[in-house]
């Protein structure tokens, strides 16, 4: 594998969220209404490990990312990474650290870029290491999502669904980063090219000690891959801990009815 | 009802082979394909992107897009032959006799009309019904399929519903004529969970109250297991495997089917390593005229030399 550096422990948890409230305003005139997306929310990352965050449409989850990421800037309340408070507006440094893989693998890639290419932009941008070092890094990291290296000269057109969120994936460990946050990344999947990106999420987890914040509306997939889970509904995380617990012995009535909806394979 | 053998099937579905051109080139998108579904029964048809299945479903409504053609089989719907006399018989069907749901109802609505004129347009005009009652029966109809305050959102658009009501909006007009056979394609897949499983358990009240039969198109094991009592496994535009849903996903005869359930995630079953199913579909354009799935496991053997898609 890699020398792949990871931020230096400073704190058990990798991510601390404190109170994050997030409102929107809509409509006009006598329509105008505020809209409350993240209503306090709080939310711990342990380091090294997968957590999932479930919950219906419009519940907030993906705002919660958004503030993560510092792609949503305007809420109140504290982000803590890694022991240090994050500003608003954060450095280069800083948003290195937090790395993000979207839902479409059609459009989260540059289209007129080989893979090479995207990867050595990032590395150079960022300065992560010296220009003569690219190739090799490049290599590294296709081994680290398991594509050949013959993947780094092709175009995304040419690649699959699968193989182009292995891509994004590269992409955001390109930074070195210590947690990823993934938004619905296996939702648009087939389920035969889903588990693959399963098994390469656990996998980052074990050998390079990632902290993952795996976001999905899949609660089969979340029990198989997330040590912990938090269950979000209308802005507020309802339920938070142990998969295992949550899964068995939910405590919240939304749980429940959103665990008692989950279709299963019967026979 | 169920697994009837007396009488005729609602829908018998034999050698079913449609072809689709693109850029010149005839491909067989469907080879050979067959299958039954019973008045009140749901039956399955299961697969991965490119499989067909979608395509098999279109067929059946004479909704195929202007480059597909059936080349070959037939379709009997209560003994019509839903292929013969050029496509007119379909017009006969469509709505009284089978109905469609679609997958995405923010495109498949018309965003300009209201939902309760949406939902009693065809059977408004067969029963030559006022404007009244029709928007009563609309009414009625929101209710069956679950939407709160039916008086209140029968005369909203589309774009102020939310997508589970939306989705449930075209259940409504699916199902407004009575059909006897209900064709769903992914009716599901963009629906929240909770959501999700109220849809079902409409789908499975309308198999056992109106015996109507159901055709249930989807990429889920999960969700096929909860509703459809039969299935059909379909890859690459080839009838795989059939048969109860207890044997086919309990006792899968076929590769394939194996492989399609050992990737799938269970809620049951946690902390197994999930076995991914290595490649994909090859596009139609790239597929030999014999492709099998046996075929993508050997292209992607450990020692190929083609770009593993999963490991």
């Amino acid at each position: 594998m890699s020398t792949f550096q990871l931020a230096q422990p400073a704190s058990e948890n990798i991510l601390e969220m404190r109170d994050i409230r997030v409102e929107f305003s809509t409509g006009r005139g006598n329509d105008r209404r505020k809209i409350v997306a993240l209503n306090g929310v709080d939310l711990s990352v342990p380091r090294g490990t997968i957590h999932g965050l479930v919950g219906e449409s419009g519940s907030g989850k993906s705002t919660l990312a958004r503030v993560l990421t510092a792609l949503e800037r305007s809420f109140t309340g504290t982000v803590v990474f890694n022991g240090d408070e994050l500003p608003v507006r954060r450095t280069k440094e800083q948003r290195r650290h937090i790395q993000m893989v979207f839902q479409d693998p059609y459009s989260s890639l540059d289209p007129r870029m080989t893979i090479r290419q995207s990867l050595a932009e990032l590395l150079r941008v960022h300065r992560i290491v010296q220009s003569r070092d690219i190739g090799t890094r490049c290599l590294e990291l296709m081994d680290q999502v398991q594509l050949p290296a013959r993947a780094l000269d092709s175009y995304p057109i040419s690649m699959s669904g699968g193989q182009r969120q292995r891509v994004a994936i590269a992409k955001a460990l390109a930074l070195e980063p210590s947690l990823l946050v993934a938004d619905e990344a296996v939702s648009a999947l087939d389920v035969s090219v889903q588990a693959g990106i399963v098994n390469l999420l656990a996998d980052l987890r074990d050998e390079l000690g990632l902290s993952v914040l795996f976001i999905a509306h899949d609660l089969a997939v979340v029990r198989n891959l997330c040590e912990n889970v938090a269950v979000m509904y209308r802005g507020n995380i309802v339920e938070d801990g142990d998969t295992e617990r949550l899964f068995t012995e939910p405590r919240d009535q939304y749980t429940r009815t959103l665990l008692s909806s989950i279709p299963r394979i019967r026979y | 009802m169920r697994g009837a053998t007396v009488g005729q099937p609602l829908l018998k579905v034999e050698g079913l082979c449609v072809d689709v051109s693109i850029q010149g080139g005839e491909y067989a998108a469907l080879k050979d394909v067959s299958f039954t579904v019973q008045r009140a029964e749901a039956h399955g048809l299961v697969g991965e992107s490119g499989s067909g299945k979608s395509l098999a479903l279109r067929s059946l409504m004479g909704l195929l897009p202007s480059n597909a053609r059936v080349s070959a089989g037939s379709a009997y719907f209560n003994g019509t032959d839903l292929f013969a006399n050029n496509g007119r018989n379909f017009r006969k069907i469509r709505g009284t006799g089978m109905s469609m749901v679609f997958q995405e109802p923010a495109v498949a609505l018309n965003p300009i009309a209201r939902v309760g004129t949406q939902i009693t347009d065809g059977i408004a005009q067969r029963k030559g019904w006022s404007r009244k009652q029709a928007r009563e029966y609309a009414v009625h109809m929101m209710q069956l399929v679950g939407i709160p305050h039916p008086e209140l959102r029968v005369d909203a658009y589309p774009f102020q519903l939310s997508g589970g009501m939306r989705q449930r909006v075209m259940i409504a007009a699916s199902v407004a004529c009575e059909p006897e056979l209900i064709l769903c394609d992914e009716p599901t897949t963009a629906l929240d969970v909770t959501v999700q499983a109220q849809v079902l358990a409409l789908f499975d009240g309308l198999r056992t109250e109106l015996n109507a039969g159901i055709l249930y198109v989807t990429h889920d094991l999960a969700v096929v297991s909860e509703l459809c009592s039969t299935i059909s496994v379909l890859y690459a535009g080839q009838l795989v495997e059939s048969g109860s849903a207890a044997e086919v996903l309990g006792n899968p005869r076929e590769e394939y089917t194996r492989a399609l359930l050992a990737a799938t995630p269970r809620i049951d079953e946690p902390g197994q390593r999930l076995r991914s199913i290595p490649g994909t579909t090859p596009a139609l354009r790239d597929r030999p005229a014999d492709y099998s799935f046996a075929m993508r496991m050997a292209d992607h053997a450990p020692d190929s030399l083609s770009i593993p898609e999963e490991h």
